[in-house]
């Protein structure tokens, strides 16, 4: 018999999305096999178009695909409620979006806290505690009262990464996180998401600098919906 | 804790814009305490001296029923559905304003439930933050209430026995409203910001969150509200000035004596006295006996002298009361109707006090009973004044022009033996109709708030529309459209989307003409009607023509970069 242990963290079967508009279909993604270990870094490369942010998407269950079958741990997704996709979301995945998608209206603690509060299972004292030491990590508990209009863009990213970290999931989901940076800040944020890998946490890694993506140990290339590379790098 | 991070991010968010917050909770503020002091005024104009008799199911009936209408239940009904629906009109402003600045909002919230908030808990959030707003609100909202009684306790037109106070009822109803505004406030921003396509509204380029089936659903109810109130309100303005019920009734060159608790004996002999006088032209003797019930309902007991006529109550069918009649008794309209012996009343037998009374005659419903403080428009016996016990009986006097005479005549005969209080028959009754009538100028200065309401409304609904067409608008503009071109097609749109509501609107105003069809002639209705829907459009226009005009406003160019 299998064990849970062996299964794998994503195991996506014949995935295909089309979008459909009332006279206009597109077929974003189309005939995609992807397999994904707990643990493991990815990062996904591919021209502007090829499916990259959707297949995240199906990955990280904010959308539904049309077709094929995809189980997130041995979970079959098809079955999951909204509410239990959200709750998976909630526990198991963090994500990092391009523009950083902080709340404005909230300092950087509480931004970190927000999900944790979500969770509806955690102490007052400890999400403080896991907010502190998630800021803490990116070097950011200096500016923990801050409201994201007060930090820059660079700093807002790590915000947005201790908000992925505090909830110490399972997988990440970085949809090209240093497309808005400059090469300083976007050092600082890769390093921060392969420290993240180094403690046990997957990574899908949206990228176009092909440099960055080759410093990850597999690279699957995208090209008109279909996958049509998937490489070991190795060095 | 959950309960305190939802507060503070209710909090936070809205004290982002601190501006619009306050807009909003000023409005609303404003409408709950119009909703309160609305009950609470119309509530003790119910409650006046003919409280047992005004208790609402039994008049509500009869109002339907009888051929007249019952001021006091009208208003009281009209004057709270008003309120109401104000506070609705306020609602849609308050989920406007908290939708402002929507596409930012939708993305926000697109972003939570990316990071694993369930639908339940977004809305939870949109239910503190609606909270937040309208318990802000409604402090100055009660205060507001309060102090607008305390302006009519002051003012000298009105008098009540008791001063107008927020009591109980007012605050049952501010228990009950409080809750459902919160819940209808935060069901617009519910709907439009809690998207179910996460991903759609998470892409770097998404476009602000658009509804349109919203809008129209949402303009169009607005619209037949809007309708119902606006014509409603005209009916009532055009009655108070126009119609027959709400005006005063004063009888020219008439005096009423009033006299407390006095034998009726005394009352019988000054009666015959002024009746022979040559100062004197008519006397009218009315006391009032009591409520009693007939047939489930209350009617008025009044015992009277003389021509009845002379009060403006005319006689339908059968006879007058006479000397010398005992056991016989005149009922109104109001009352026949109750007895359901419309044709058959004549000879027939009612019950009052324990003794059986003959019916001799029909008369009209009166018109004049402001002056005595009560309404005519309810059931009424009429017995020979010989039956009253001491009461508070008025002696109304007709003088021809003659006025110091007769009051001269009148202090001869009493001679100081009673106390009496003797005033114009005009002034009393024009004391009498001022509650009333200001309760309808009430009404209409309700319609006409919330027809600032909703084009304060329909223009932020609008505003909305347009700017998520932002875009679209510049390259329209930018490929060569003209901008009256632009501005005709989001008009005309408006006018599309408002008209079922229009049509809705004039549907039920039809229905409320006929509940109300003897306060007005017919050809005053259509003219209200005319009138509704040309000023509806007008506000249509100005609401779709201001955000139109202001989407054509910036160079095209400036719509364009950001595409
Ligand atoms: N909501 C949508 N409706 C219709 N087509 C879409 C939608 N989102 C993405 N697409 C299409 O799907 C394809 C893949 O898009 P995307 O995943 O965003 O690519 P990438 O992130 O690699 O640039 C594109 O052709 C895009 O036009
Ligand atoms: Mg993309």
């Amino acid at each position: 018999m299998m064990k849970a242990m062996n299964t794998s963290l994503i195991d996506m079967r014949d995935i295909g999305k089309t979008y459909g508009g009332r006279d206009v279909e597109t077929r974003a993604l189309n005939g995609i096999d992807l397999r994904i270990e707990k643990g493991e870094f990815v990062s996904f490369t591919g021209p502007s178009g090829c499916g990259k942010s959707t297949l995240l998407s199906l990955i990280g269950l904010l959308a539904s695909f049309t077709s094929g079958r995809y189980r997130f741990d041995g979970l079959d997704t098809a079955v999951l409620d909204r509410d239990a996709r959200a709750r998976i979301r909630n526990r198991r995945i963090g994500f990092i979006f391009q523009s950083f998608n902080l709340l404005s209206g909230l300092t950087a603690a509480e931004n970190v806290a927000l999900p944790l509060h979500r969770r509806g299972n955690l102490g007052p004292a400890e999400i403080e505690a896991r907010v502190e030491t998630a800021l803490e990590k990116v070097g950011m508990s200096h500016r923990r009262r801050y409201l994201p209009s007060q930090l820059s863009g660079g700093q807002q990213q790590r915000v947005a990464v201790a908000r992925a970290l505090a909830g110490r999931p399972a997988l990440v989901l970085a949809d090209e996180p240093t497309g808005n940076l400059d090469s300083k800040n976007a050092k600082k944020v890769t390093a921060l998401l392969a420290s993240l890998n180094a403690e046990g946490a997957a990574v899908c890694l949206v990228t176009h600098d092909a440099g960055l993506a080759a410093q990850a140990p597999r690279t699957v290339e995208l090209l008109d919906g279909r996958m049509v590379a998937d490489q070991v790098n190795r060095g | 804790m959950r309960l305190s991070a939802d507060l503070t991010l209710a909090l936070r968010l809205p004290l982002g814009k601190p501006f619009a917050t306050a807009a909003t909770a000023g409005l609303l503020a404003g409408c709950m305490g119009l909703a309160l002091f609305t009950f609470s005024f119309l509530y003790a104009l119910l409650d006046g001296e003919d409280a047992r008799l005004n208790r609402f199911l039994g008049p509500f009936q009869a109002a339907i029923a009888s051929e007249s209408n019952n001021w006091e239940v009208i208003i009281f009904i009209a004057g709270n559905g008003f309120a109401l629906l104000i506070l609705f009109l306020a609602c849609v402003n308050v989920g406007n304003l908290l939708l402002s600045d929507a596409g930012k909002r939708s993305r926000e919230m697109a972003v939570q439930q990316a990071l694993g908030a369930t639908r339940r808990q977004l809305i939870q959030q949109l239910l503190w933050e609606s909270a937040v707003v309208c318990g802000f609100s409604s402090i100055p909202g009660i205060l507001a209430a309060g102090w607008a009684l305390e302006l009519v306790n002051a003012s000298a037109l009105l008098y009540f026995e008791e001063p107008l106070r927020l009591g109980l009822p007012a605050l049952a109803v501010f228990c009950v409203l409080l809750p459902a505004t919160v819940v209808l406030a935060a069901w617009l921003p519910a709907s439009r910001l809690i998207q179910t396509d996460i991903e759609e509204a998470l892409r770097e380029d998404a476009a602000p969150p658009g509804n349109n089936r919203l809008y129209g659903l949402l303009v169009s109810l607005q619209v037949t509200m809007i309708v119902v109130m606006v014509f409603t309100a005209l009916v009532f303005a055009m009655a108070v000035y126009r119609g027959r019920g709400a005006q005063p009734h004063g009888l020219p060159n008439t005096l009423v004596a009033e006299f407390t608790a006095a034998d009726p004996q005394f009352i019988g002999s000054l009666y015959r006295r002024l009746s022979e006088s040559d100062a004197i032209d008519d006397v009218v003797l009315r006391s009032r006996i009591g409520l009693v019930t007939l047939k489930g309902k209350q009617a008025l007991v009044l015992g009277y002298a003389g021509p009845l006529h002379r009060l403006g109550i005319r006689l339908l069918e059968g006879r007058s009361l006479g000397p010398g009649d005992e056991a016989v008794v005149l009922v109104n309209q109001n009352l026949a109707w109750q007895l359901r012996g419309d044709k058959l009343i004549l000879g027939r037998f009612v019950n009052l006090y324990n003794r059986e009374y003959r019916v001799v005659g029909r008369v009209a419903d009166g018109d004049a009973g402001a002056a005595f403080g009560v309404s005519e428009q309810i059931p009424i016996a009429y017995l020979p004044f010989s039956q009253a016990a001491p009461s508070i009986t008025s002696v109304v006097i007709m003088h021809g022009g003659q006025e110091k005479q007769a009051r001269e005549v009148l202090a001869r005969f009493v001679d100081g033996k009673v106390p009496y209080r003797v005033e114009r028959h005009r002034d009393r009754a024009d004391f009498g109709m001022a509650l009333t009538r200001f309760g309808l100028q009430v009404l209409t200065a309700l319609g006409c708030f919330a027809l600032l309401l909703t084009m304060a409304g329909i223009y932020g609904l609008t505003a909305d529309a347009v700017k998520r067409r932002d875009r679209e608008i510049g390259l329209l503009r930018a490929l060569g459209t003209r901008d009256g071109q632009v501005v005709w097609d989001i008009v005309r749109e408006g006018f599309r989307v408002m008209l079922p509501g229009l049509l809705i609107g004039l549907l039920s105003v039809s229905v409320i003409a006929l509940s109300l069809q003897n306060l007005l002639p017919r050809s005053l209705f259509l003219f209200c009607a005319l009138a509704t829907t040309a000023i509806v459009v007008a506000v249509v226009s100005v609401a779709t023509w201001l955000p139109a005009r202001g989407a054509v406003m910036p160079e095209p160019h400036e719509a364009l970069r950001h595409l």
